[in-house]
């Protein structure tokens, strides 16, 4: 999974076999990834959780179906997504996203902020500024179309290879890239709006 | 090249992954177009923002909650054993299959059961002697000893919806019901008439027998009685009845008998069947049950 190191076969098979050292260490190895793909997608730190955990749960309920060819970073990466749209769906139809606005005040940690954004690169030692900047970029990310937000989260913050991403979508490299490049220019048309 | 394919080469520029030959082209019309370059801009900046988002940390016990949500599921076994895993939609369906079948079996058999108890029920009150009706028959029978006591025909149309659906109706009451329509069903009353000479002895050997036969009396004006009396007891009760009189005067008890009557009364006891135009009306089930009404008349020598 991107540039992540890949877990042992070995692992893998014993996890097949049943055993739990072995799938505590996949999710060990693979937590992080599969949280902040689902974090990013969803917008959510509650919702992403409970929906990595729900996709470990499925890891080791079907990874005995897994076929040895099928490359096991691939097939964790493809059930985060289905889990992820599903999810998607299911929060849509209940109107979660609804006060997504970027005019509104900004989550931080501190509590709500009213959002003045500014170039990050001007000065990027202000964590405070970071962090809003942070929470700008990810509800801009949330307007995006959502096969845009997926191609986005995983090549420019989780760094999957265009072949990568080509396999997950069963997509050309070419067409991914003009995919890409296109989520990234709505991206910038959205946050352009609010920069100053 | 025009903006437009400048700009869709923007991702490939920032990512060194133009040719030379297209970088030139893009470079050199970057600058010569202060919008492109705005542009670029805006897209190199956006694109940096997205690069510097950090990961999120997992949050504590991520791992010991993947676990306890197992054992949760553990203990739900019971359902996860189940070894077809059925969308609940198709389950549901086949159940209202069922539920429908199951319907159209049974309404068919319920609505006549249904039309049987409404039809059966007009036909428990109408044979049966309101009291006025029974007064009636006693003031008449003190009138006069040879008189048709008018007893009101059951309705035609109740008596001839009871014939088709009768019998099953009558098998699905239960029997405190059946006790109840007994009488429903008996003819116009027997009437007797007694010479007796000791009347509180009488009396007492009268529900004696009456309730050896299992009958009742049901209303009683002075010295006489109107009772109830299974029909196949009827000749025995009558022949034992006529021994009550006075020693050695069963010719003395009178029963009157008009030209309807068709009981065979041994002993020579006249009787009297109150019959009415209606009878012919009644269906034979109802004649297999019969109970008569029996009226009795003491009369004191």
């Amino acid at each position: 999974m991107g540039l992540s190191p890949k877990i042992g076969k070995e692992v893998i098979e014993c996890c097949k076999a049943g055993e739990r050292e072995a799938f505590e260490a996949i999710v060990l190895h693979y937590q992080k990834k599969v949280f902040n793909i689902a974090y990013r997608i969803l917008g959510n730190l509650e919702e992403a959780k409970d929906l990595a955990q729900e996709v470990f749960l499925s890891v080791f309920d079907s990874i005995k179906d897994l076929r040895e060819e099928v490359k096991f970073d691939v097939w964790l990466t493809q059930i985060t997504l289905n889990h992820c749209r599903n999810r998607w769906k299911y929060l849509k139809r209940r109107h979660y996203f609804n006060s997504d606005s970027l005019d509104g005040p900004v989550e931080t940690e501190d509590g709500n902020m009213p959002r003045q954004i500014s170039d990050p690169s001007d000065d990027p030692e202000t964590s405070c500024e970071k962090k809003m900047v942070q929470q700008f970029i990810q509800k801009g990310l949330l307007q995006l179309r959502e096969d845009q937000r997926e191609l986005i989260v995983l090549r420019d913050l989780q760094e999957y290879s265009y072949e990568e991403i080509g396999k997950l979508f069963h997509l050309p490299e070419g067409t991914v890239k003009s995919k890409l490049h296109r989520a990234r220019m709505d991206l910038k048309e959205i946050l352009e709006k609010y920069v100053h | 090249m025009d903006c437009e394919k400048v700009r869709d080469r923007f991702s490939s520029f920032l990512e060194d992954a133009l040719d030379p030959l297209e970088e030139k082209v893009v470079k050199e019309h970057l600058t010569s177009c202060s919008d492109c370059q705005k542009n670029l801009q805006q897209f190199d900046k956006t694109v940096r923002w997205l690069h510097s988002l950090k990961d999120v940390e997992v949050p504590d016990g991520f791992l010991s909650e993947i676990n306890r949500k197992m054992e949760e599921r553990k203990r739900k076994v019971p359902f996860s054993l189940f070894p077809l895993k059925l969308p609940v939609q198709a389950v549901a369906m086949v159940a209202i299959v069922f539920l429908v079948l199951y319907l159209t079996k049974i309404i068919p058999i319920e609505i006549p059961h249904q039309k049987a108890a409404e039809h059966s029920k007009p036909s428990v009150s109408a044979p049966l002697p309101s009291k006025k009706e029974v007064d009636q028959v006693v003031a008449q029978t003190e009138a006069r000893k040879d008189i048709v006591v008018p007893q009101t025909p059951p309705e035609p149309s109740s008596l001839s919806k009871v014939s088709p659906a009768a019998p099953e109706a009558e098998e699905m009451k239960p029997t405190w019901a059946k006790k109840e329509e007994a009488p429903a069903a008996a003819k116009p009353p027997q009437e007797i008439t007694l010479r007796i000479s000791d009347r509180e002895r009488t009396l007492s050997l009268l529900h004696e027998l009456l309730q050896r036969f299992g009958g009742k009396i049901i209303t009683q004006e002075g010295n006489i009685f109107l009772a109830s009396l299974p029909k196949a007891t009827f000749s025995e009760f009558e022949r034992e009845l006529s021994e009550l009189g006075s020693p050695g005067k069963a010719d003395k008890m009178m029963l009157k008998k008009d030209g309807m009557g068709k009981l065979d009364v041994p002993g020579g006891a006249e009787q009297r069947a109150f019959e009415t135009k209606g009878k012919e009306r009644v269906t034979p089930q109802a004649e297999m049950k019969d109970y008569l009404l029996v009226q009795i008349l003491l009369l004191p020598e």
